[in-house]
C-alpha cells in the first residue's frame, strides 16, 4: 500500500464518519464537530494524493487550497457556533426542532 | 513510496480518534479530543511534506477552533451540556450502510487514481516561481498564481466576522476568575506572540509561514489577553488590554477587520487599469505581495479574535 493511498483512504473514512455523525448526532455542537471532521477528511484525501515522496515538499497547489480551506472552515465554524448558541438561548434546546412534530 | 508502520499508526489513530470524538457520550470529552485530533492532523501534514499546513492546522485548526468550541461549551446552559443522544432506527442504519458503501467505492476510485497519477501542478509552479516575486512555492500559489482564491477567502472571513458581530460582539475582559500568575504569564507571552507573528509573516516569502499563520498567532495573543484580564468595575476591560480595547472600537475595528480585503481589492483594481486582474507588473510582485500579506495578517488576526469574542462572550442583542 502506498503512503498516498493510505492517508487518502483515512481521509475518505473520516469524511464518511463525519457525514454519518452529522446525520445521527442530534446535539448541535456534535453536528459542528462532525462537519469539521468531515472537512479535515476531505483535506487529507487531497494532500494524500499530493504527496511526492522521499521527504520532498508536497505539491504546492493543493497545499495552498487546503490552507484556504482551513481558514474558511474556522470562519464557518465560528458562525455556526454563534447561531447555535442563539438558537439555544431562544429555544432552550441545543437540538434542531424535530421535523415530525410540525406535520 | 510504501507506507511504514508509523504511517499505519498515524492514519489509524486519526480515524479512531475521529470515531471516538464523534460518538462519545460526553460532549466535553468530544471537544477535548477534537483539539487532539487537530494536533495529530498537524503531525500528518508534516509527514506528508506540508509544513505550511502543519503550522496553520496547529494554530487555526486545533488552536482557534478548539478555543471556539470550548468557549461555546462554556456558554451552554447546564441542560445543553448533556449529549447522550444518537438517532437510531431504520433510516440511521440505512444511511450508515450506504455511507460505508460510498467509502468503499471512493477508496476503490482513489486506488485507481493513485496508480495512474501524473506530475500534478508542481512542475508548472516551480517553473514560474522566479517570476512570482517570492521564493516559497505555497506563498506564490496563494498570493500570485491563485491570488483570486485568497482574495475571496479574506472576503469570507470578513463576512463571518461581521455576521458574528451582528449577533452581538463582546468587548475584552472575560477572565473574571483569572489569577495574577496567569496575567503575568500572558504579559510575557503576548509580546512574544506578536514578535513571532511578524517573523512568520516575513519568513513566508521564502519558507513555510505567511499571512495566515501570522494572523492566527496575532489572534492567539488577543484571545490570551481577553481570557486572563477581567472586566473592570465599570464592566469595561481593565489592565493592559484596556487601552487596546478602547483603541479598537467602532471605526478602527472595522478598519482593522477589512484592511486585508480592501488592500487586496485596491491592488486588484489598480492592476485592472493596466491589464489583467491581479497580474502583478514585473519587478513589483514581491513588494505588492508583502503589502497584501501584512494587511491580510492584521485582518485575519482581528477577524479570528472577533469570531472568538462573539462566541465566547457575545452580548445579548440590543445590550450596550
Amino acid at each position: 500500500m502506498t503512503l498516498s493511498l493510505l492517508y487518502a483512504s483515512a481521509g475518505v473514512l473520516l469524511f464518511c464518519l463525519g457525514l454519518f455523525a452529522l446525520a445521527v448526532r442530534p446535539h448541535l455542537l456534535h453536528k459542528i464537530l462532525a462537519l469539521n471532521v468531515a472537512g479535515a477528511g476531505a483535506f487529507l484525501v487531497y494532500l494524500g494524493l499530493a504527496y511526492r515522496g522521499g521527504g520532498a515538499a508536497a505539491d504546492p497547489a493543493p497545499q495552498a487550497m487546503v490552507l484556504t480551506g482551513i481558514v474558511v472552515a474556522v470562519s464557518t465554524t465560528a458562525l455556526a457556533l454563534a447561531l447555535a448558541l442563539r438558537l439555544g438561548r431562544a429555544t432552550g434546546r441545543m437540538e434542531l426542532p424535530d421535523g415530525s412534530a410540525d406535520r | 513510496m510504501t507506507a511504514s508502520a508509523l504511517d499505519f499508526v498515524l492514519a489509524g489513530g486519526l480515524v479512531a480518534l475521529g470515531a471516538v470524538l464523534l460518538f462519545s457520550h460526553d460532549l466535553f470529552r468530544s471537544l477535548v479530543l477534537f483539539v487532539v485530533y487537530g494536533l495529530l492532523m498537524a503531525v500528518v501534514w508534516v509527514r506528508l511534506g506540508a509544513p505550511d499546513l502543519a503550522l496553520a492546522e496547529a494554530a487555526v485548526g486545533a488552536g482557534v477552533t478548539g478555543a471556539l468550541m470550548l468557549a461555546a461549551w462554556h456558554r451552554l446552559p447546564a441542560a445543553g451540556r448533556r449529549a447522550e443522544g444518537v438517532v437510531s432506527g431504520p433510516w440511521a442504519l440505512l444511511s450508515g450502510v450506504a455511507l460505508a458503501g460510498v467509502a468503499a467505492a471512493l477508496i476503490g476510485v482513489l486506488a485507481g487514481l493513485d496508480a495512474q497519477r501524473e506530475g500534478g501542478l508542481q512542475q508548472q509552479v516551480l517553473a514560474r516561481l522566479p517570476e512570482s516575486g517570492v521564493e516559497s512555492p505555497v506563498t506564490a500559489v496563494l498570493l500570485n498564481f491563485r491570488g483570486y482564491d485568497t482574495f475571496l477567502e479574506l472576503g469570507v472571513l470578513l463576512l463571518a466576522a461581521l455576521l458574528v458581530r451582528l449577533g452581538g460582539g463582546a468587548d475584552f475582559g472575560l477572565g473574571a476568575k483569572s489569577s495574577s500568575v496567569l496575567r503575568g504569564l500572558a504579559d510575557w507571552l503576548a509580546p512574544l506572540l506578536v514578535l513571532t507573528a511578524g517573523y512568520l509573516l516575513w519568513r513566508g516569502g521564502h519558507a513555510p509561514g505567511g499571512a495566515f499563520q501570522a494572523g492566527a498567532l496575532l489572534a492567539g495573543a488577543g484571545i490570551l489577553l481577553a481570557l486572563v484580564y477581567p472586566p473592570g468595575a465599570d464592566g469595561r476591560p481593565a489592565g493592559g488590554p484596556r487601552a487596546f480595547a478602547r483603541w479598537t472600537q467602532g471605526l478602527r475595528l472595522r478598519g482593522l477587520l477589512s484592511a486585508g480585503f480592501l488592500v487586496f481589492l485596491g491592488v486588484a483594481l489598480a492592476l485592472l487599469v493596466g491589464g489583467n486582474l491581479l497580474q502583478y507588473p514585473a519587478g513589483w510582485a514581491g513588494a505588492l505581495i508583502l503589502l497584501i500579506e501584512a494587511a491580510a495578517a492584521l485582518s485575519i488576526g482581528a477577524a479570528l479574535l472577533v469570531l472568538f469574542m462573539g462566541v465566547a462572550g457575545g452580548r445579548e442583542a440590543g445590550a450596550p
